[in-house]
């Protein structure tokens, strides 16, 4: 094989690779969406073909946590409460909606420490855990508290002295000097995993300077 | 010895080029996700929708619904929302969750690839001391919602759950890539 001939294929082929990059890249920009599943924030009720998507406050950082928190508390789940339905009438708040129900699960909680805010030392949390709309039952995307468990978690303050999360995440289990983030939502929440208790308080601390 | 180093050089070229645009195929800079199923058109490029319990007195929440509609229509996307008095599933509306740090909901019903029932929601609770650009935002991704559209984990995209609502209120060019893809 002469020179000539070795570039002419080398040429062709350098074409044919560039090409097929090409005509994949092209066939993918027009073609399916790159993920066709949602991912954030999502739950499919599978059976009934009946999707739910929420819109929700998503943090990234323990300044945006701690600035939108009412407060922010240390201590421990010490049981669970009764539940009670949060779903109102809009036209008036006092009455329960007639169409739908969104049941909570309320949690008591004994602090340790007040990291934001001031308080007693025992306060209660209410977390909607499902809705029951067109007598269809729809989990909401939750991560249950576990009593006996001791948190940090970001609360903002809601009706009858209740306190409820103020978006994802927000709950840290304590567990052996760990932090552990607690979500349902896929998103990676890089700067707030992989701390130790000691360094999350701190990082509170420090932010609310 | 000249041609020998072109070559070198063309094959090198190549390949360096189809392994760039081979990367590029693999992570896209668009990262919209899509729900399985879209709306039939009432009229070309119309998807009709009612108000549910919204009234004529509240006017704030038709409002920014109406604002976030006008966002997607002035869009470069193919399709808008048009209201009709009856004979369509996909509804406006609030509710009102106490205790509940969730802006809005869309509950969707698809049957083979169809949408069948939009319900967009937005949470009156959460939302009635936000601003209007605020109010618009969760609206009008709620709609997205409504067109088909998943959650997308672009910076900037008004599906996008990070998002800054006061300034990403209207559809971006993620929102409407993933649109038109549908569409």
């Amino acid at each position: 094989m002469n020179l000539k001939t070795k570039k002419f294929l080398t040429v062709t082929l350098g074409l044919l690779l560039i090409g097929t990059a090409f005509t994949t890249y092209l066939k993918d920009s027009s073609g399916s969406s790159p993920v066709t599943e949602a991912q954030i924030g999502t739950i499919s009720t599978a059976s009934s073909g009946t999707k739910l998507f929420l819109d929700i406050p998503v943090y990234n950082n323990v300044q945006d946590l701690l600035q939108l928190s009412d407060i922010v508390v240390v201590g421990k789940v010490v049981g669970k409460g009764g539940s009670r339905n949060l779903a109102r009438n809009p036209a008036n708040p006092k009455d329960e909606a007639s169409d739908r129900k969104i049941i909570s699960q309320e949690y008591s909680f004994m602090v340790e420490e007040w990291v934001k805010g001031d308080g007693s030392n025992r306060i209660d949390i209410v977390y909607p855990e499902y809705t029951v709309i067109d007598e269809q039952q729809i989990q909401e995307p939750i991560v249950a508290l576990e009593p006996g468990h001791r948190y940090v978690l970001f609360l903002k303050q809601g009706m009858s002295n209740t306190y409820y999360g103020v978006g994802e995440p927000w709950q840290f289990q304590l567990l052996n000097g760990q932090a552990k983030l607690r979500t349902a939502v896929d998103d990676k929440f890089q700067e707030l995993v992989g701390l130790s208790e000691e360094e999350l308080v701190s990082k509170i601390k420090n932010a609310s300077k | 010895m000249f041609n020998k180093r072109l070559v070198i050089a063309l094959t090198a070229l190549s390949f360096m080029l189809s392994i760039s645009l081979m990367a590029y195929r693999v992570n896209p800079a668009s990262a919209y996700t899509l729900i399985g199923g879209k709306q039939n058109f009432y009229s070309p490029g119309v998807v009709a929708f009612n108000w549910g319990n919204l009234t004529d007195t509240d006017t704030i929440w038709r409002q920014a619904f109406l604002q976030a509609s006008y966002n997607w229509d002035s869009t470069q996307s193919t399709v808008s929302w048009g209201r009709v008095s009856s004979g369509t599933n996909n509804i406006m509306q609030v509710y009102y969750a106490q205790n509940s740090y969730e802006y809005g909901r869309t509950q969707l019903s698809i049957s083979s690839g169809i949408i069948t029932k939009a319900w967009m929601e937005i949470n009156q609770y959460s939302l009635q001391n936000k601003s209007w650009n605020f109010k618009v935002s969760v609206a009008g991704h709620e709609q997205g919602h409504g067109f088909g559209l998943g959650e997308s984990s672009v910076d900037p995209a008004l599906m996008n759950q990070s998002r800054d609502r006061e300034t990403i209120y209207k559809p971006q060019a993620d929102d409407i890539r993933g649109i038109n893809d549908i569409y």
